[in-house]
């Protein structure tokens, strides 16, 4: 009895159709991710909202001249003043200044030349959360002559204004 | 001769597609939430930007210069051009009000626990603002576990020059 040497095709049909599928889709799932990822950011940096509590620090500091002539003296040649407590010694108004961040739950303010190349470099070697130093890397770099905020929230959102 | 195919690749080959079909519908059951989620995200956030806009925007326009209560989850604020504006929340139907913009919150938000309040702190100057009107409007989704889409809004002033006394926001949430 002749056996029958035909080999059948469709394991071969099965698997190829399989790989084909299982390609687009792990392709759209990472499309799907990145824009998962677009979306955390556009939620947790420079919201709308944050960035109006961050003006008002701003215009808080600029109003008292005395408080921003401080600030730019004490930064020198360093890459960030960090003033989250409100130093009694750079403000005049510093009580307010704790009820500023204090209301506007506020955990972090660091105060820094506009340009932060350098402190993208130096600022995996400090204290602050992970979150932190991810959006100081986010910032955009300029290399006007002007001064920045950048402050992060309770909530773990961040946002940046410039003076 | 005839084609075929053994019984043994016919078990084989629908093991395989069973298999890779469940994969592909859990694929397609985690993407449709995904969505789903990001879709609400983003609607709770776009309102938490007009409505923190709305309020900022007249307050940083307009000099305010009282807060009066115009009923039951609702205060006027009153600026110093004779304008003013309405501040209401309407718990039964899950609305939020500022002046003339008013929005419905999606289905299963709510808002929590609203603050409206003034805070004062020492200064040395009494030209310097001593005084903040705080407004905190917290806003919650079920589905979206303890995070915050509301608001904070803080207008600086100066106790010295006029006082802003808020009065009874009650709160149904």
């Amino acid at each position: 009895m002749k056996k029958n040497n035909k080999k059948g095709f469709i394991l071969a049909e099965t698997i190829a159709v399989s790989v084909v599928i299982m390609t687009s889709l792990v392709i759209v799932y990472t499309q799907f991710s990145t824009l998962n990822n677009s979306y955390k950011t556009s939620f947790e940096y420079n919201n709308v909202n944050n960035l109006y509590l961050v003006n008002n620090l701003r215009n808080f500091i600029k109003t008292d001249g005395s408080d921003f002539d401080n600030l730019i003296s004490r930064l020198g040649e360093n890459e960030y003043i960090d003033i989250t407590s409100c130093p009694n010694d750079i403000f005049d108004e510093y009580l307010y200044c704790e009820l500023l961040i204090e209301n506007s739950n506020i955990k972090t303010v660091l105060f820094t030349n506009e340009d932060i190349s350098n402190l993208k470099n130096i600022i995996d070697n400090t204290n602050y959360s992970q979150n932190m130093k991810n959006f100081i890397k986010k910032i955009n770099n300029s290399t006007q002559n002007s001064k920045r905020l950048i402050v992060g929230f309770n909530d773990d959102t961040y946002a940046t204004l410039l003076f | 001769m005839k084609k075929g195919f053994t019984t043994v690749e016919l078990i084989v080959s629908f093991s395989l597609t069973m298999v890779i079909v469940v994969f592909l519908f859990q694929i397609v059951i985690d993407l449709k939430k995904i969505y789903d989620v990001d879709l609400l995200k983003t609607e709770l956030l776009n309102k938490q930007s007009i409505i923190s806009d709305k309020i900022n925007s007249s307050f940083n326009e307009k000099q305010l210069i009282d807060i009066s209560n115009c009923g039951e989850n609702c205060l006027n604020f009153i600026y110093s051009d004779n304008s003013s504006d309405i501040l209401k929340i309407d718990y039964n139907e899950n609305s939020f009000q500022f002046g003339s913009y008013k929005t419905i919150l999606p289905d299963d938000s709510y808002i929590s626990n609203p603050r409206i309040e003034t805070v004062h702190s020492g200064t040395f100057y009494q030209y310097s603002d001593n005084s903040i009107l705080l407004i905190n409007i917290p806003i919650y989704n079920d589905y979206l576990k303890n995070q915050n889409y509301g608001i904070t809004v803080i207008y600086r002033y100066n106790s010295n020059e006029f006082d802003l006394n808020v009065p009874e926001f009650n709160d149904s949430s």
